[in-house]
């Protein structure tokens, strides 16, 4: 699903990534672990495109596109749920709102906005949610939300950055649960994190990177 | 594009509600400018009718020799009118020329004369092309050419006075309009500037999201035909208010017109997505 050739590059002076090769099958649940600055967040980066590899090969669904841009990028970033270590939800718009988003993108139709994003919302318990604004969600909260914003598109891959950061325990099983509920259904996850522990028994494999270069797993 | 159309209008409506204080600046750059443009546009066209009128009812009067026999002024009307077929020729005959002095002036001059000295004479109208003092000049040396003419008269000074005040308007509502216009450019552009950045962080996440450079762009775009219909449309407003006060202070009867009065709406919108289009083009970052 997701390959990774010899693939390297520096986005800032002595910050990237150099020769990394893994394979992500379809299904699994792979952590990507490392102390800040290690490269996690950059791998994520390199996968939906907002940064490009200097030198090696990114195969994403059986296809590489080095030079995939404009409209083929935004057709291949739909394909993926992306969370990032900030929320990111829009200030301005409530729960409801920023949960649609992608579909909104996309241009589906209303109705069906509306059933899928109550279906996620349900799903996620934030249905009595729905109308309030980010600043008014707990940081869980809007964690859960940005989760749902990320998979409401249906994607092939879920791409988490960080997906406990700055969130309470008892929020932080609740996420635990439901990506270990989403993989089991069948969705490909690649989270990147620097605390490993609470993913045991989740994830199936871990990549551990230390600066900028896999130390082991692959 | 066409599926998310609705999504393209909702944001860029969302866009000019949700940063109302730069799409207040930019709706005010555009009102101001196109009304300042308006103003003159309006008021040129109103001057040049009105010095159109004046040059309308300006005629040249060739006075026919006495010595020539009235038999023969038929022919000679043909003569002039061949100089230029757009000419209009009007005969007036000594009787009518009399007739109209004594109407003017004194009715009993030519009873104490005893017989009318005035000649016939042709009153010609100059078609529009030809109101501009060179053209005017050359027909009327034409015409004073022909055989059986004495004299030609016209109000050359009022000619040149006309034309050369219409020139000047011209090239001062062409200035102040290219200046009205690249103010209001660049007052849009940077609030168009202002936007983008105050919304980039929207911009980012449509992008990660799967929104194409193409939608993000349109939204912008839309944005700025949006602000522009808003400030087209207050423009008009003042425009024609300001119109209307004019005529209320106006004694003489002239009638101030406003036509193609959905101009300003057009500038306006066209204004709004060309600053916008400049300022996307430079600063949106997809």
């Amino acid at each position: 699903m997701i390959r990774f050739v010899n693939v390297s590059l520096e986005h800032q002076p002595d910050r990237g990534i150099s020769g990394i090769s893994f394979v992500v099958k379809r299904g699994e649940f792979v952590l990507l672990n490392g102390p800040t600055g290690a490269g996690k967040t950059t791998i994520l980066r390199t996968i939906y495109r907002e940064i490009h590899p200097d030198s090696g090969q990114v195969i994403i669904d059986g296809q590489f596109q080095p030079n995939c841009s404009g409209h083929d990028l935004s057709l291949l970033r739909r394909k993926m749920g992306i969370v990032f270590p900030e929320p990111h939800l829009l200030t301005d718009r409530n729960l409801f709102e920023n949960v649609a988003f992608p579909l909104r993108i996309e241009g589906q139709p209303r109705r069906k906005v509306r059933l899928q994003v109550n279906r996620m919302l349900f799903r996620f318990g934030l249905q009595a949610r729905s109308k309030s604004f980010p600043a008014e969600l707990s940081s869980g909260e809007q964690k859960k939300g940005a989760i749902a914003r990320a998979l409401i598109g249906r994607p092939f891959i879920l791409l988490a950055d960080e997906p406990l950061a700055n969130i309470d325990h008892d929020a932080s099983l609740e996420i635990l649960d439901i990506l270990r509920q989403i993989n089991e259904e069948g969705m490909t996850i690649l989270a990147a994190t620097h605390i490993p522990e609470p993913f045991k028994g989740i994830a199936h494999r871990t990549l551990h990177l230390k600066d900028g270069r896999l130390s082991h797993g692959s | 594009m066409g599926a998310n159309l609705l999504f393209v209008v909702s944001e860029a409506l969302g866009g000019v509600k949700r940063g109302i204080f730069h799409s207040f600046i930019a709706i005010m750059a555009i009102t101001l400018a196109i009304t300042v443009l308006g103003i003159f546009f309006y008021g040129l066209v109103n001057l040049n009718n009105a010095a159109g009128n004046i040059l309308g009812n300006l005629q040249a009067e060739a006075f026919i020799s006495l010595v020539l026999p009235d038999e023969q002024h038929p022919q000679l009307q043909e003569n002039v009118e061949a100089l230029d077929e757009r000419l209009l020729v009007v005969y007036v005959s000594r009787g009518q020329a009399a007739s109209r002095f004594a109407d003017e002036f004194d009715p009993d001059l030519f009873n104490i004369l005893k017989d009318n000295p005035l000649p016939a004479s042709f009153q010609i109208n100059l078609p529009k092309e030809l109101l501009n003092p060179d053209s005017a000049a050359a027909v009327i040396r034409k015409i004073s050419s022909v055989e059986g003419i004495d004299e030609v008269i016209y109000d050359r000074d009022l000619l040149k006075l006309l034309h050369s005040g219409r020139k000047k308007l011209t090239g001062w509502g062409l200035i102040t309009g290219l200046i009205a216009v690249l103010l209001a450019i660049g007052l849009t552009f940077n609030a168009a500037r202002i936007k983008i950045s105050a919304q980039s962080e929207t911009v980012q996440l449509m992008s990660l999201l799967g929104a194409t450079p193409r939608t993000i762009r349109a939204i912008f775009w839309l944005q700025g035909g949006m602000i522009g219909i808003i400030g087209g449309i207050i423009s008009i407003i003042l425009i024609a208010s300001i119109t209307y006060l004019v005529q209320l202070r106006l004694t003489s009867g002239i009638e101030i017109v406003m036509p193609y009065f959905y101009l300003p709406l057009v500038g306006a919108v066209l204004l709004g997505i060309f600053g916008v289009a400049i300022a996307v083009g430079k600063y949106l970052e997809i």
